[in-house]
């Protein structure tokens, strides 16, 4: 979940579908779990701080299967949000954060490490999730366990450029074919690591200053191509439904939406590299309720009966690998994780950008959507 | 006369303004202006509050320094420096654009709402209220799904195109209908339509219908009384919209990244930008405070030029 799902609460299909449900899902939550915190005063129950269709009880039910007791969720909406709020002294006992934003809660000290050890289901996350280890303490502390994740790539209409069906590449968003039929992502991320992909940056998520201006280039070149930058998903499904344009970088989510409206596309997972996104679970420091509380509901979201349920119902990846064998081919191959080992092959796993280097990125981004 | 008469109600009994009267010194308590400004207090405070210390805050922020959380407080003159430095060229240039962009809103605005509250105030005699109510309508709906709406209107296979290639005018959709300034200018006059039409529309209403006939009594014709009479006496309601609708439209940011593109970007995309995913407050801050101060001279540039023009009149 980004922060600018939020707009497209307003979107069009989402708004009534996904989030308009969620809303009230959440709504819901909270009426019960008032009721339910009446009922057992003697014990303090779990707060969870995590997005709005991150609370659903398919999610966490070997926890309710043992502790018949659902937690209290708390909404958070941006990352940034959530941050400042746990610094100003509010204290859930676990928080969902998207991985990139890891190192500043832990830099913030806000987080509590994670024992893997109590987790039973651990092992079963893909290894290259659990070979990372996002903003480790200096004993290999883990501040963060990875639960869903999606692919940043690019969408395209196989009726106009077949040819990228067996060349997969970021540059059909370069193509001068494609004139006035592409659009991009308005987010310094979307536009810059494709183009420092394609240059052949030594490391994307830290761009050294001369990458920068040779990305620069790049993106004012493939500026002339662009239609325009997109903000809500549902605003990019409905350009590439329409033919209005032909390549759109999106995420797999996107793609999964518009196969299920039967439109001529296809899902290219770029052999330069795909960047992929992650949220996760994190304990927070200072977080009151019983550590077996926490550690059973890390476990039950953790679990492939869960990761089933995201991949099928939210078309977000799961980090539990056997979650995959538990979903059928046909839904799988509508969301492109049929090529599953491609993308853990190609995938890039998003890493925290260091600040100084994220804000003069944020800076080209808006140049180069500005017309300088 | 003593305070206590001068404050008492006619019943005898004193109120709390008599009490309060009491302990202020003789000068203050005929004084008319100090009852007025205590009966302004409440407004006063109000905006002082909401307003006075938003924008104090804002304008401190804008002098910090971009240092990392906890670390100590600095103030910087650089947040500005930076914008009149070579780097500083996207700010000046949005900020023009973010004013060039409005003014066209504001024209165009004004041009669609004078004839309608035109007719509505001398032409429309029955249900005028029931007119007023559906000039509203568009506007129970949320502002961002009725800016999205126009996305259905100027789009590829949109409305406008859609009636063109049935008409045969066109065989290739219109493309520059969307994702440029002119589009923006389009979204923006019809989210502030309203906020024109009912300001001129009670300025129009106000204007006593007996100096239209006497000027026409002195052989004034249809036109020479609009616009001798009719138009001149509107214009407070024309000049109000458009301050109003000349600084929302300033500060709009969602029509500008929903059908901007790239020459339609305005000052206040760059300004949520720089909040949020730059994570640079202050210069986030000086950026609205720049945007701020040039609203303020335009907004004083027209005062001015109204005011110029009225005592032109009155000299005449």
């Amino acid at each position: 979940m980004r922060a600018d799902d939020l707009k497209s609460l307003f979107g069009g299909k989402d708004l009534t579908r996904r989030h308009f449900h969620k809303l009230l899902a959440s709504a819901g939550i909270v009426a019960a779990s008032t009721r339910s915190r009446l009922a057992s005063a003697d014990q303090k129950q779990l707060e969870v701080f995590t997005w709005a269709n991150y609370d659903q009880k398919e999610q966490y039910a070997p926890y309710m299967a043992k502790h018949q007791q659902a937690p209290s969720f708390s909404i958070l909406t941006e990352n940034d949000q959530a941050r400042a709020k746990i610094r100003s002294g509010y204290h859930p006992d676990v928080v969902t954060p998207t991985e990139n934003y890891v190192p500043f809660f832990v830099k913030d000290d806000l987080l509590a490490p994670i024992d893997t050890a109590k987790l039973s289901n651990w092992n079963q996350v893909l290894k290259p999730l659990r070979d990372q280890n996002v903003a480790a303490g200096p004993n290999g502390e883990r501040y963060f366990v990875p639960w869903v994740w999606g692919t940043n790539g690019v969408v395209f209409r196989k009726d106009a450029a077949p040819e990228y069906a067996d060349n997969p590449t970021w540059n059909i968003l370069w193509d001068p074919k494609l004139k006035g039929k592409i659009a991009l992502r308005d987010a310094p991320n979307a536009t810059i690591i494709p183009a420092a992909l394609i240059a052949g940056a030594k490391d994307p998520y830290d761009l050294t200053d001369d990458e920068l201006k040779t990305v620069g280039e790049l993106l004012r070149k493939q500026r002339e191509l662009v239609r325009f930058y997109w903000t809500t998903e549902a605003e990019v499904q409905q350009a590439l439904s329409s033919g209005e344009i032909d390549a759109a970088y999106g995420w797999n989510s996107t793609y999964a939406g518009l196969k299920e409206r039967n439109v001529p596309v296809d899902y290219l997972v770029p052999k330069e590299g795909m960047p992929i996104w992650i949220d996760g679970f994190s304990l927070v420091k200072g977080g009151t309720a019983d550590e077996q509380l926490k550690y059973d509901y890390l476990d039950a979201v953790l679990s492939a009966e869960t990761g089933a349920f995201n991949i099928s119902k939210l078309y977000y990846g799961s980090s539990n690998e056997k979650s995959f064998s538990m979903v059928s081919p046909e839904i799988l191959e509508r969301l492109g994780f049929d090529k599953l080992d491609q993308i853990m092959k190609h995938g890039l796993w998003a890493k925290a950008v260091p600040q100084a280097t994220l804000r003069k990125m944020v800076a080209l981004h808006n140049r180069i959507k500005s017309g300088f | 006369m003593t305070s206590a008469k001068v404050m008492a109600r006619p019943g005898g009994r004193p109120t709390r303004l008599a009490r309060l009267s009491d302990i202020l010194p003789p000068q203050w308590r005929r004084s008319d202006a100090f009852i007025s400004l205590l009966l302004m207090a409440p407004a006063f405070l109000f905006i002082a509050v909401m307003l006075f210390a938003s924008v104090s805050t804002l304008v401190l922020v804008s002098f910090r320094e971009l240092t990392d959380p906890g670390a100590p407080v600095a103030y910087t003159l650089s947040n500005y420096l930076a914008l009149f430095s070579p780097e500083g060229d996207i700010y000046r240039a949005l900020l023009l654009r973010s004013l060039w962009i409005p003014l066209l809103t504001t024209v165009a605005v004004i041009l669609v709402a004078y004839p309608f509250a035109y007719i509505l105030a001398f032409h429309v005699h029955r249900y005028k209220a029931v007119w007023l109510i559906l000039v509203t309508i568009p506007f129970w709906i949320s502002y961002f799904l009725r800016v999205a709406s126009w996305k259905v209107i100027l789009g590829e296979n949109g409305v406008v195109n859609s009636f063109l290639a049935w008409l045969g005018v066109i065989d290739h959709p219109l493309e520059f209908l969307l994702y440029n300034m002119g589009a923006v200018v389009i979204v923006l006059t019809h989210s502030w339509l309203v906020f024109a039409i009912l300001p001129i529309y009670v300025s129009l209403e106000k204007i006593d219908r007996s100096f239209l006939e006497a000027a026409k009594d002195l052989g004034d014709g249809s036109m020479q009384v609009f616009l001798r009479v009719t138009l001149p006496l509107s214009l407070p309601g024309v000049f109000s919209s458009a301050i109003l609708i000349f600084v929302r439209a300033a500060g709009d940011y969602v029509t500008p990244s929903l059908f901007g593109g790239i020459s339609g970007t305005m000052i206040g995309n760059l300004i949520v930008s720089l909040f949020t995913a730059e994570d640079n407050a202050p210069m986030a801050a000086a950026v609205s405070v720049f945007l701020m101060l040039a609203l303020v001279i335009v907004v004083c540039a027209v005062a001015l030029l109204y005011w110029l023009w009225k005592k032109w009149r009155a000299n005449l």
